[in-house]
């Protein structure tokens, strides 16, 4: 059975020149290219790679955003490609990933292939690459908020937007994502959520919600000092955390 | 015989503790202006040894007498002058401050030595001077003049050249710190230079990003197979790109024109990474065409608004590149039609906001350059992307 492989990056010659040189290697069979990181997302979800040659640096999301988006589903084996020795290089390095500098040789991009070949041959793709599920976890890498949450419905995989996300409900192992085109469920819990969101963006209002400032439409004095956060979808939730410190976010947030 | 070398010596160490800084610990200052004043007390034991007026240890004794209130109050004055520097505009008081101080100073001295002046001749009993002097100094002090007048002669007798000792001190004092702030002054100049070298290696490097060049690269090595006259070409624009860059330093200022035709060339290797999603439109009013700018002015701006406005969106985009008369004025102006319609717009153009190194770059160039000749501003383009608008002085070349 040929290697099941896709190329991401965002320059047509970079692409035609891996597919160039894929196409001469008779175990492998290329079934895609992405030219950004959404079609990449896309293409992962649907085709299942069992490797990806992954562009780092490209506009968002990057190669890592793309990893980190799908790492629940599907993680390949990845070749990272870069033009530039930057900070994630040696996160490669220490998670024993490989990587290609742009311009690479012939030579050094059958290197890469045949390391990839070997793990394929012991590993099996449905359990995905353990050195990217580190990679991926290594806060090194994946310092700063998470942009999209990859949501199962019915058999199929949705993207949601944290920028969209209304507000988050904590629901026993699980967190609820209000959005105005509906709710997901996603298995984890709501600390979890509320470590990868961007703070500047989000508050959480109390130990079972998360609110998106940007859809707060008031704060209520209800009774005996209690208070109550108003979405602008109409929702009402309860305020338990700092009142003061809501107040300056959503002042402080253009 | 002293020479000068230890009088700057010790007033230059002297001058160390007030300043805070320097070579030397201030124990060390202070033991080097102890020893200056041993040497000058020696000098002078010598002077009247040699002279075979006393034996060398009372010589010796007496010259230490005399000179030795200075090793406690030299470092007092050099403390005063750095507290009370006679500049053009402190003279007004410092001066008169001087003047007390040098008053109270002189007069302790020489009480406290006045005082003991009757056990220093019990001590060391002055020798018998020669008939004509023995009359004159009997006049001066043994004389009946009252009990006061014989301690008031004396006192002024030696205040003259304590009085003298202070004004040196105060002269030395300034002319050192003097010397040590131009030191610090040319030590402060080619540390600037050296800054500014590294300003412009670091705008060299900035102007390139180092993933245009090894992107740009990788991309020849696919038009090697695919279409090897366009990699020919892709090689001689990448080159002469380089050429340029590389001739920067020294080529400060160059014709717009020049810089446009530079720009055209970025242009056709960004077109062909892009894939033709890049569009180009230059309006240029011919009057402006010859107009000194700075090298490189440009490029910064375009690869902005590639990165920024054209390379998220998936469909084409343009770069309009601008210049015209504006009053005395040469406006620059490159704008894009923006990301619209890309999962990039979703974000709102705080992204597209977001100022590059390039920029930071450009804009540090031109306030070096221009001062608050130029502006610089990012605003919303008419096209739906983001406008950088410079204007600088208009300087032609002569016809």
């Amino acid at each position: 059975m040929k290697i099941a492989t896709l190329i991401v990056d965002d320059e047509a010659p970079a692409r035609a020149r891996l597919r160039r040189l894929l196409d001469a290697e008779p175990d492998i069979q290329v079934i895609g290219e992405a030219a950004n990181g959404d079609e990449a997302i896309r293409a992962i979800l649907d085709q299942r790679p069992a490797l990806l040659f992954l562009d780092v640096q490209m506009p968002s999301p990057d190669g890592l955003a793309v990893l980190r988006t799908v790492r629940d589903v599907w993680l390949p084996c990845t070749i990272f490609t870069t033009a530039f020795a930057e900070h994630a290089v040696a996160a490669f390095e220490l998670h024993a990933l490989d990587y290609l500098l742009k311009p690479y040789s012939r030579e050094r991009f059958a290197t890469a292939l045949a390391r990839a070949r070997l793990h394929l041959g012991t590993a099996a793709p449905e359990e995905g690459d353990q050195r990217v599920a580190a990679l991926v976890a290594d806060p090194a890498v994946s310092r700063g908020p998470i942009e999209r949450f990859l949501v199962k419905l019915n058999e199929r995989y949705v993207v949601v937007r944290a920028a969209d996300i209304e507000w988050v409900e904590a629901a026993a192992n699980y967190v609820i994502l209000h959005t105005a085109q509906g709710n997901h469920v996603l298995r984890r819990a709501l600390a979890a959520i509320e470590a990868e969101l961007d703070p500047r963006r989000f508050f959480r209002l109390s130990r079972s919600s998360i609110a998106n400032l940007s859809a707060i439409q008031e704060i209520r004095t209800v009774g005996t000092g209690e208070r109550t956060v108003v979405l602008r979808s109409g929702a009402q939730l309860p305020l338990t955390r700092g009142l003061r410190e809501l107040q300056e976010r959503l002042e402080s947030t253009g | 015989m002293p020479g000068p070398a230890p009088i700057s010596n010790a007033a230059s160490a002297g001058s160390e503790p007030a300043l805070g800084k320097g070579g030397f610990s201030i124990v060390t200052q202070l033991a080097l202006l102890t020893a200056f004043w041993l040497v000058i007390s020696a000098a002078f034991a010598f002077q009247v040894y040699a002279l075979g007026i006393m034996p060398w240890s009372t010589a010796a004794a007496v010259s230490l007498f005399d000179w030795g209130p200075w090793i406690l109050c030299s470092p007092l004055v050099i403390w005063l002058t750095h507290r009370l520097p006679l500049g053009p505009k402190t003279w007004r008081w410092a001066l008169p401050a001087h003047l007390g101080c040098c008053l109270l100073l002189v007069l302790l001295i020489e009480t406290a030595s006045a005082a003991i002046v009757g056990r220093r001749e019990e001590l060391f009993p002055p020798p018998p001077p020669p008939q004509a002097r023995r009359e004159r100094y009997d006049r001066a002090f043994r004389e009946d003049r009252g009990p006061v007048a014989p301690l008031l002669m004396r006192l002024l007798d030696r205040a003259r050249v304590s009085i003298a000792v202070y004004w040196m001190l105060v002269a030395a004092t300034h002319a050192l710190a003097q010397q040590r702030r131009s030191l610090e002054r040319e030590r402060r100049a080619a540390q600037a230079e050296a800054l500014l070298a590294e300003a412009r290696l670091e705008t060299l490097q900035a102007q390139f990003q180092p993933h245009f060049l090894f992107n740009t690269l990788n991309t020849i090595a696919q038009l090697v197979y695919e279409n090897p006259a366009a990699a020919e070409d892709m090689i001689a624009s990448l080159s002469e790109l380089l050429r340029t860059v590389l001739s920067v330093q020294q080529r400060r200022e160059v014709p717009l024109h020049e810089e446009l035709s530079f720009i055209e060339r970025y242009c056709s290797i960004q077109r062909v990474r892009f894939s033709d999603r890049l569009r180009v439109e230059y309006a240029v009013d011919p009057a402006v065409r010859d107009a000194i700018v700075p090298a490189l002015i440009l490029q910064p701006l375009v690869e902005n608004a590639i990165i920024h406005g054209i390379a998220p969106a998936s469909r084409p985009g343009t770069v309009f590149v601008r210049a015209r008369r504006t009053g005395g004025q040469l406006e620059l102006e490159v704008a894009d039609t923006g990301a619209a319609g890309s999962p990039e717009s979703a974000k709102g153009s705080e992204l597209h906001f977001k100022e590059g190194v390039g920029l930071g770059n450009t804009r540090a160039r031109l306030a070096a350059l221009h001062g608050a000749q130029q502006s610089f501003a990012l605003h919303p383009s008419a096209e739906g992307g983001v406008s950088v608008r410079i204007l600088i002085p208009l300087r032609l070349p002569p016809s």
